[in-house]
């Protein structure tokens, strides 16, 4: 699923925001937070990046992290996707703070 | 009815009229933190509040002894310190010895008004290492010793030491002690005190005196004793010293037992008004179109003697136009209740049928042994009493068997296996003994799971032990179908309801102290933050003392003790959160403190806190209620239990992730051993397994969906439409609606393709990820459009039983979400998480696939074909 087809999901009320948001921060993940920053329609980008500091900014263990709707997830991946983001929010800090 | 759209990208879409007045209280115009989470219509990002990670270790993870503990347990001593514990152990007390009981809550959130500042105080100190904390406790100490503070800094700086002797009590550390008194105390006898000559050590020697009394009135006089013996030692100035100091903490006692006073009113109040909301959202649930208003009303007129006349009132309103559909939609649920009453009533059957042959045997072996005693008819007597008992237990269980016969088929009775009538008398006694023991415990256990159900079952075990005789009325054989079963519930409940009127009028009057109230007692004490084994908490105690000189009332314990119970099973009652955070550990707080209440003379009143100890201790794990019972039911210390079963949640969420190390099982078992429940670790990793095991939908391949598991799925294998016609959603919700699901307005259901569901779901309302200490508020589960979006999976549109089982399903976790939110504006995500998750027994979702599977099994009944609307 690419973020245009999850932002178009919510659009349709098929999504809540929060699951939309959650949805593109998978894609994020996967294929580069800048990219998807740069190509989702706005509100979104200033969304999405609000939505990952305030759920990943933190010392939670990657494991530690509760999942609505996924009976079977992955934790290798979300490992690794949550150290991806992580990684970007240690950038973004350091941006700003230069 | 609703629309049916088609919609873009292949939904298939059924939008059923939003109805925004139907949405919980979510006040608009109010920006929370997690309605800012929700903002989509704003265009504000859906994030959660999120709180700081100590927190969040503090609530919800899985507790390890540390340093601080083992030193608390007498392993390692603090630095600069001597370990002397009370003279005498008191409720409550800190204790070396005792093993320490997990984090609490963040003091901050159950505090009440007039203690925030010193929860802030307690919260920063529990951030400081036990060193730290010493060190700060001295200097605490060295503080409130001065004489002629200020009335500001006197203030501070009692707080500050309040809180110093809070978190210290958490931790088990030992109250501060001389070296040379305890020497003195050895070779002299217990009044050969060497009386301390600074200000802050006899502060701290007055302070243990007064713990070690329980007393603040009785420590007070022991010192004056003590400051006037010869055997002291004492010099005219320590004598003054110690009375300046005995004058400092009468002026803190003395401002700190008018606080006390008036916030027990304000929690009695509190308890009792949100308690009658609770039990009006209690009866609601079974379609009574219950308010507090009515509810008052009802009552006022049960109050007066008519009692029938109120049921008859609430009966004909439910019947009304306005209010008619409702009540027949909540049939299931009545039917429900019904059921659990038949399964509580069995097994109070097989106890009895135990009990009595168990005397039996007993009769038999006493005639044998003492023959001269237990000659004549007795003997024989006994002897048919004990077999008519055994007859009568199989005899009830076929009766019981053949009134759950006709229920949903999930909720028909496990029978307790009865032990076999042959054998030597003692070998079958031998068998007897621990199987009237687990009945006993089995029994415990089905009410605390029927009351998290069925609140209004708490209103059947005020003033004695459960009894699921007494609510026979609520059964199919005690009133078949009908009025009968909630006329029964409101003839019982509508009485109790009258007293807590009465208790609030008489609080109001003044001719009841709310001190006398145990449950409010304990309440406030949480909610001043009292530290255990305090000055403060001797004042307590004296204050309970003087409040219950004139005698307790029986009558008002049992009202406050009903609201209590009855608010803490339904939280979406209206309380304040705060009130409810604080309930959800008041039943253990009592258990600490239920030896004083027992001096008291109040068993009778209190006798039931057992089942509300092990459900409050279960309230995190609902699926280790039947060890929480076992672990009450042992007798064992507050402190041992707590952490007992902190362990085995702790083991038992590491075994449903598969990550239980051998040494913690082991570590477990040795722990249990030590207490009476050998190989505790090994049983609760293999039940968690099993039901871990158990916890997954399989895959759904067609023509039939496939189903796996036991517990947390559905048992049924649900058959495809045998004309193989594909339902559309607007057709499936009708026939859902037709089947009796509750389905309100603002809910849209959506067909996806499978591919866009998370594997193995047939259906997903919410689909986030949160770190643990988020809240969440109900916003978080609507789309743009202010509804629940449930998607389903297509490929259940070809069996009508996949479809109403799956819709059920969801239903029965969104409609329990949204009353949850009907009285809090935000809840913790974990407690969502652990609603709604599979591999949590007794949980939304656990209750979700019995209900489903209820109705699938009616419509076989039926043997109805499944037509579209």
């Amino acid at each position: 699923v690419t973020g245009e087809e999850i932002v178009e999901m919510y659009e349709e009320g098929v999504l809540p925001k929060g699951d939309a948001l959650s949805k593109l921060t998978d894609v994020a993940a996967a294929h580069g937070v800048e990219h998807l920053l740069q190509i989702l329609p706005e509100p979104w980008p200033k969304d999405l990046e609000k939505w990952i500091f305030d759920v990943y900014d933190n010392e939670v263990d990657s494991d530690d992290f509760l999942s609505f709707g996924d009976p079977e997830p992955d934790l290798e991946l979300r490992r690794r996707d949550i150290a991806v983001l992580r990684e970007w929010i240690a950038t973004r800090k350091r941006a700003r703070s230069l | 009815m609703g629309r049916h759209d088609q919609q873009g990208g292949g939904n298939e879409r059924i939008s059923l009229s939003p109805d925004v007045a139907s949405a919980p209280a979510v006040g608009p115009g109010k920006q929370t933190a997690a309605e800012r989470a929700a903002g989509a219509a704003d265009g504000e990002p859906a994030a959660p509040e999120r709180s700081r990670r100590g927190e969040v270790t503090n609530r919800g993870g899985p507790w390890e002894p540390d340093d601080s503990f083992l030193r608390a347990a007498g392993i390692q001593e603090p630095s600069g310190m001597v370990a002397m514990g009370p003279t005498r152990a008191r409720p409550g007390a800190a204790s070396a010895a005792a093993p320490r009981t997990p984090p609490p809550v963040a003091a901050t959130k159950i505090a009440a008004a007039n203690s925030r500042k010193l929860a802030a105080s307690i919260d920063a100190l529990r951030a400081l290492d036990d060193a730290a904390l010493v060190q700060r406790r001295a200097e605490a100490q060295a503080q409130v010793a001065q004489p002629r503070l200020p009335d500001n800094e006197r203030e501070r700086v009692t707080r500050e030491h309040d809180a110093v002797e809070l978190v210290c009590a958490e931790r088990g550390l030992s109250m501060r002690a001389e070296a040379r008194e305890t020497e003195l105390l050895e070779r002299e006898g217990p009044m050969a005190v060497r009386l301390p000559v600074t200000r802050p050590e006899m502060r701290a020697f007055i302070e243990r005196q007064i713990s070690a009394s329980g007393s603040y009135r009785e420590g007070r006089r022991q010192v004056t004793m003590m400051l006037n013996s010869e055997l002291t030692r004492a010099s005219f100035a320590t004598r003054q010293l110690g009375h300046e100091q005995l004058a400092i903490l009468d002026g803190e006692v003395a401002q700190f037992r008018k606080a006390f006073s008036l916030q027990s009113l304000h929690t009695a109040r509190s308890m009792l008004d949100d308690g009658s909301r609770a039990i009006a959202a209690a009866l609601a649930t079974y379609g009574l179109p219950v308010d507090t208003v009515r509810l008052t009303a009802a009552a006022e007129k049960t109050r007066s003697g008519d009692d029938d006349g109120a049921s008859a009132d609430w009966l004909t309103l439910a019947h009304a136009d306005e209010n008619d559909a409702r009540y027949q939609a909540t049939e299931p649920q009545r039917q429900a209740l019904a059921a659990w009453v038949e399964r509580l009533q069995y097994q109070q059957a097989v106890i009895s049928g135990l009990a009595h042959e168990q005397d039996r045997l007993l009769a038999m072996r006493a005639a044998k042994e003492h023959p001269a005693h237990h000659q004549g008819p007795r003997g024989p007597l006994l002897e048919l009493r004990g077999v008519e008992g055994m007859d009568e237990v199989r005899r009830a269980a076929a009766r019981s068997q053949a009134q759950v016969a006709k229920l949903p088929p999930q909720l028909v009775i496990t029978p307790t296996p009865l032990p076999d009538q042959g054998g030597a008398p003692d070998q079958r006694l031998a068998v007897i003994g621990p199987a009237l023991r687990d009945a006993r415990t089995e029994l415990a256990r089905l009410w605390i799971e029927a009351e998290r159900r069925h609140p209004i079952l708490a209103a059947y075990r005020s003033g004695g032990a459960p009894d699921p005789g007494a609510a026979k009325g609520l059964s199919g054989a005690g009133n078949g179908a009908g009025d009968g079963q909630m006329r029964a519930a409101l003839q019982q409940v509508m009485p109790k309801l009258a007293n807590i009127l009465r208790a609030k009028s008489a609080l109001a009057s003044g001719e009841l102290s709310p001190l006398t109230l145990p449950p409010v007692v304990e309440l406030a004490r949480t909610q001043m933050l009292v530290p255990p084994g305090s000055a403060r908490t001797g004042a307590v105690r004296d204050l309970v003392e003087e409040a219950s000189s004139g005698g307790w009332k029986q009558w008002a314990i049992a009202a406050i003790t009903l609201a209590t119970t009855v608010l803490a099973l339904v939280p979406a009652a209206g309380a304040p959160v705060i009130l409810a955070t604080n309930l959800s550990a008041l039943a253990l707080d009592v258990y600490g403190a239920v030896e004083s209440y027992e001096e008291y003379g109040l068993q009778k009143a209190l006798a039931n806190t057992d089942l509300d100890r092990a459900r409050s201790l279960s309230a995190e794990e609902p699926a280790l209620t039947g060890l929480a019972v076992k672990l009450v039911s042992l007798g064992l210390n507050a402190a041992v239990v707590t952490r007992l079963f902190q362990e085995a949640v702790a083991v038992r969420r590491l075994s449903s992730a598969g990550r239980a190390s051998d040494d913690a099982v082991r570590a477990l078992d040795k722990l249990g051993e030590q207490h009476g429940l050998p190989r505790l670790g090994e049983e609760v990793a293999a039940d968690a397994r099993a039901a871990g095991g158990a916890g997954r939908v399989g895959s759904s391949s067609a023509p039939a969906v496939t189903v796996q598991g036991l517990a947390q799925s559905p048992r049924l294998k649900w058959r495809p439409n045998p004309d193989g016609a594909v339902r559309t959603p607007e057709e499936v919700v009708e026939l859902a609606r037709k089947w009796g699901v509750e389905i309100e307005e603002d809910v849209a259901f959506i067909a996806r393709d499978p591919k866009t569901l998370p594997k193995n779901t047939l259906a997903e309302y919410f689909g986030s990820r949160f770190d643990p200490g988020s809240r969440l508020a109900w916003k978080n589960f609507l789309n743009a459009r202010e509804e629940v979006s449930v998607r389903i999976s297509r490929e259940i549109l070809s069996s009508d039983e996949a479809c109403v089982a799956v819709i059920a399903h969801e239903m029965h976790e969104i409609n329990g979400l949204r009353r949850l939110f009907e009285g809090r504006e935000t809840v913790p995500a974990e407690e969502i998480y652990r609603l709604i998750n599979p591999g949590i027994k007794g949980n939304l979702h656990d209750e979700a696939w019995d209900i489903a599977d209820g109705i699938v099994m009616r419509m076989r009944a039926a043997g109805q074909k499944m037509e579209a609307p």
